[in-house]
């Protein structure tokens, strides 16, 4: 999709960067899930059995920990969402990274959404780095206005507040809820309480609204509740985010051309393309520290 | 007078007068109506009112909210977030002002020499009134040694005005009635003759004024890239907003109680205050900035405008070349001998007061040839003065000899008309001082040819350096001219412009303009006549001169009180300088947010999850500790930047990619880094007393 992108818009140069920025950011989530699933779970090692073979719960002996651990990424970071080990047993860092990968829900891009969300990062990133340059901020010649920027906040927003809110609304209704009379009552629907469980509420909707598919399980979800919650979640966030980009590509498209000049700011550059990473990931970090710091960080803190 | 301007140069940037004046209004503007423009500051506007109930709430029995004592200094510091804010905008404001003031001063209560209407010419009844009580198209008197009270043009006379108070600048100019400078300012003074002025401006809507409102924000309004920030930032605040709101549930959910202080903490460090404070102190300081360059600009988007300028339209006259041509050399025709040809040339210029003619006696002087010993001759000699039909000048001598000097073809005709040849190593001269970007001044004697003056244009010492530096920024110079495209070309090559308009008349500025917006691009150009305002209208930036008509002054949207045409290069700056002092600073405020988080969320949930100790990196004292540290960080970032603010970025013309490393490394890794050290000091501090 985006050598094709490139092909078409005949910049090459920008397919690569971008497409250097994607891989970079599924570097980041693949590094340290890999490290921590061979480096096998603490609280066996405590009891003194031997893990050569890493963390091999909830893995296929076939597929071993490596290939369990990349795939687990590549699943979350693109919107594949078939699994070939289960994500519950993750350690709370490849948990996270998980999580992570359809939080930012935008390195390679989804089948059939592709670029879209990246396009969302590029149209922010182009207007502070435009700041920081001292010129009206431009992207592929067009200028990016209030408009453009008003529909880019409201997608980049639209995201965090899908998986936090109904995150949110899942955990108060377990808390003053309990033991209200559903078919499976909302004590009943962690398999793990406590940080486990938090994980396995916020991953069900991250992979909703990014709709991505794959599920952390442990998490008994066949009910009216979430079947519900979870399928607003997926509507909402399938849609919305497709309508956005297209529309700020009209607007873009109608605009009047600027050529280049020696001031304008490059946007195939390795500069401007650490600019993009670095406001996925912020954007990223800012909006869900907080929760991941009550599921798999506390998880991983405790455990060691 | 010495200037205002030098004044304004040395100005500090917190002067005592000023402060006072700013601390009054950071508190006037805590009015919810005023801060409700700046949603950033709003949100923290609520929160501040919210912790001041919860300390009531305290008072009034409630146990679950911590102490008092901490509630309160959580309240005092939101409080000063916001007054840190305001007093940016308040100091940037008076700032501004009192820049504008100083300039107004001048003209506050002149006298004004009225000229009654009605008796206009006839009588010339004058009646001496307040400056304030004139009115649009009243017509007043100047007289030596008068003030001039109001902006004007004048319709009558001509006079030597000293406008130092408004420029700086202490030669004296002259202002006539009739063409393109007969537009005077209120606050400079007549030095010699008598002139009627008629009033162009409503009293209160002169370009000064206009200024002032602009600066105090009565008609100040937020630019396209401003609102297009504000709304990135609100952006930011909802995140956060959705953050601490459903935090509150995964509270709930971790058993983890947490107080709304620490809530509204967590909140207020996280969105941008940083900027949010800052924005508009930098918009102001931008316009303030021109100000100080003796530009008065029409609206803040011009500032901004001009720093996204591809093209550069600049007259050659005073720009790029100073003023005249000057004689460079001399070369006689074969077997004529060079002194006579020297002498013979002095002859013909003696009376010449054109800067041209000046300047061939001085090169001759500086030759050594004697420009006195032919006094004798001069004596009852004629002169023939330049006209624009003959386009030749020159003297007729009473021992019969006429001479005369003029342009290639009108001595041409001369000659030819008069049965003689004319000499082919004179015409190849010609041709050659031509394309050298010089103009040939033919000489004949009796209308034979004597040989070629060679006069050349003087380029600016310094200006190429100038070109380069816009050139590295990205904008394209054009230098514009009466000149034919040969001497136009060397002209362009020898000073660096990238491109020329040769032989240009008004309308070819106006296509040259609408050529390159077609193109999508932002032009800028400086015009000082009447048949400029269409173009200056036309222009993107359109910076007309001060001394020039008002039509122009009227279609510009900036005026440039030095009549400095390389002003425009400031402007630029000035432009590019504002948005990178708003980008920079967002992304300073924005990476401050990483370093917050490692701060407040371990202290957060440390008493349920005592495993999130690991998070504390900075190793702070206490939940209390490093969630006041936090706070007060966010807190005073505010004022240690407002002088960052004030004065902008510093910009460098090293390429936009270049620009966005070097700000990166210093805003943005900057921007990471400094909060982990600011908080960690500030916690030692604070551990003392919770």
């Amino acid at each position: 999709m985006i050598f094709a992108l490139g092909h078409y818009l005949n910049r090459k140069r920008m397919a690569w960067a971008i497409f250097g920025v994607m891989t970079a950011g599924m570097l980041t989530f693949l590094i340290p899930t890999m490290i921590t699933e061979i480096h096998g779970n603490p609280a066996i090692q405590h009891m003194h059995i031997n893990q050569a073979s890493g963390s091999m719960e909830g893995k296929e002996v076939r597929f071993g920990v490596q290939a369990s651990a990349y795939w687990n990424i590549l699943t979350t970071v693109i919107s594949t969402g078939s699994v070939n080990s289960m994500h519950d047993s993750s350690m709370p860092v490849s948990g996270a990274m998980e999580m992570l990968g359809m939080m930012t829900n935008c390195f390679y891009g989804g089948c059939g959404a592709g670029f879209l969300n990246y396009y969302i990062f590029i149209i922010i990133a182009v207007f502070i780095s435009g700041l920081m340059v001292g010129r009206t901020p431009e992207f592929l010649g067009r200028k990016i206005e209030a408009k453009e920027m008003k529909i880019a906040t409201i997608i980049a927003l639209l995201h965090p507040l899908l998986i936090l809110a109904f995150t949110a609304l899942s955990s108060w209704t377990l808390v003053n809820f309990p033991d209200i009379a559903w078919a499976v009552k909302p004590s009943n629907w962690l398999n793990n309480p406590g940080y486990h469980g938090f994980s396995e509420m916020l991953y069900q909707y991250a992979s909703c609204s990014a709709n991505n598919g794959s599920g952390f399980e442990g998490l008994a979800d066949n009910n009216m509740f979430w079947n519900v919650t979870a399928g607003l979640v997926m509507i909402i966030g399938r849609y919305l985010p497709i309508i956005g980009p297209v529309a700020i590509a009209g607007i873009l498209a109608r605009k009047k051309y600027i050529p280049e000049s020696a001031g304008t700011l490059k946007t195939d550059t390795g500069t401007f393309a650490l600019m993009t990473y670095a406001v996925i990931m912020i954007l990223a970090a800012l909006a869900f520290f907080p929760a991941l710091a009550l599921g798999p960080l506390a998880e991983y803190f405790s455990l060691h | 007078m010495t200037s205002v301007r030098k004044e304004a140069k040395t100005m500090k940037l917190f002067e005592r007068k000023l402060v006072s004046e700013a601390l009054l209004q950071s508190f006037v503007k805590l009015r919810p109506k005023l801060m409700v423009k700046n949603p950033v500051m709003f949100t923290v506007e609520i929160g501040t009112v919210v912790m001041l109930l919860v300390c009531i709430w305290i008072l009034t029995g409630n146990h679950t909210q911590g102490s008092f004592a901490y509630n309160f200094t959580i309240f005092i510091i939101l409080l000063l977030t916001l007054l840190f804010a305001n007093f940016a905008e308040a100091i940037a404001e008076a700032r501004g002002k009192a820049q504008a003031e100083s300039l107004r001063k001048t003209r506050e209560e002149t006298p004004a020499k009225l000229v009654r209407t009605e008796a206009e010419h006839r009588n010339h009844e004058v009646k001496i009134i307040s400056s304030a009580l004139l009115k649009m198209g009243d017509i007043f008197e100047c007289e030596a040694g008068d003030l001039i009270p109001l902006d004007g043009e004048i319709i009558d006379g001509i006079a030597t005005i000293d406008e130092s108070a408004i420029t700086g600048e202490s030669a004296p100019v002259i202002r006539e009635s009739g063409g393109d400078k007969s537009s005077v300012t209120g606050g400079t003074k007549v030095l010699s003759d008598k002139i009627k002025v008629r009033v162009t401006v409503q009293p209160g809507e002169s370009f000064l004024d206009k200024m002032i409102a602009l600066v105090e924000g009565a008609s100040r309004q937020k630019t396209p890239n401003e609102i297009a920030l504000t709304i990135l930032l609100a952006a930011f605040t909802l995140v956060f907003i959705i953050v601490c709101v459903t935090l509150k549930s995964f509270a709930d959910y971790a058993k983890t109680p947490i107080t709304i202080a620490f809530f509204i903490s967590l909140f207020v460090c996280l969105i941008p205050t940083t900027i949010g404070g800052l924005l508009s102190a930098i918009g102001i300081a931008g316009m303030d900035r021109a100000l100080r360059a003796n530009v008065i600009t029409k609206s803040g988007k011009a500032v901004e405008t001009a720093g996204d300028i591809d093209v550069l339209l600049l007259d050659k006259t005073g720009t790029i070349t100073i003023g005249n041509r000057r004689a460079t050399n001399f070369f006689p025709v074969e077997g004529v001998n060079s002194e006579r040809f020297i002498a013979s040339c002095v002859l013909s210029s003696l009376s010449d007061e054109t800067p041209e003619g000046k300047s061939i006696v001085e090169l001759a002087k500086t030759l050594g040839a004697k420009t006195q010993a032919s006094d004798a001759l001069v004596q009852d000699a004629r002169f023939v003065k330049f006209s624009a039909e003959t386009r030749s000048s020159g003297i007729d001598l009473s021992n019969g000899l006429r001479i005369r000097k003029g342009a290639f073809d009108s001595i041409l005709n001369m000659t030819k008309k008069a049965g003689n040849s004319f000499p082919e190593d004179t015409d190849r001269k010609v041709k050659q001082i031509s394309s050298n970007g010089g103009t040939p001044l033919v000489v004949s004697e009796n209308e034979k040819v004597l040989g070629v003056i060679e006069l050349q244009d003087v380029i600016k010492p310094g200006i190429a350096e100038r070109f380069e530096r816009l050139r590295k920024m990205g904008v394209k110079t054009v230098m514009v001219t009466g000149d034919n495209p040969l001497t136009a070309k060397y002209i362009a090559e020898k000073a660096g412009v990238d491109d020329f308009i040769a032989e240009a008349k008004p309308e070819d500025k106006m296509n040259y303009i609408k050529a390159e917006q077609q193109k999508g691009k932002l032009v800028a150009m400086m015009g000082v006549g009447t048949n400029d305002a269409p173009a200056l209208a036309q222009a993107d930036v359109g910076v007309a001169m001060n001394s020039g008509t008002q039509a122009a002054k009227e279609a510009g949207n900036m005026v440039d009180l030095d009549n400095d045409p390389t002003k425009l290069i400031e402007v630029v700056e000035i432009g590019k300088q504002l948005l990178i002092t708003r980008g920079t600073l967002t992304t300073f405020s924005i990476a401050n947010d990483v370093a917050k988080y490692f701060a407040i969320v371990p202290a957060l949930f440390i008493a349920s999850i005592p495993a999130l100790q690991g998070l504390n990196i900075m190793k702070l004292y206490s939940a209390e500790s490093a969630i006041l540290s936090a706070v007060i960080f966010n807190a005073i970032i505010i004022p240690l930047l407002i002088p960052l603010a004030l004065r902008g970025v510093q910009y460098k013309p090293i390429g936009a990619s270049a620009l966005l490393r070097r700000n990166l490394l210093i805003y943005g890794a900057g921007g990471v880094v400094i909060p982990f050290i600011g908080i960690k000091l500030i916690d030692m501090v604070v551990r003392v007393f919770f």
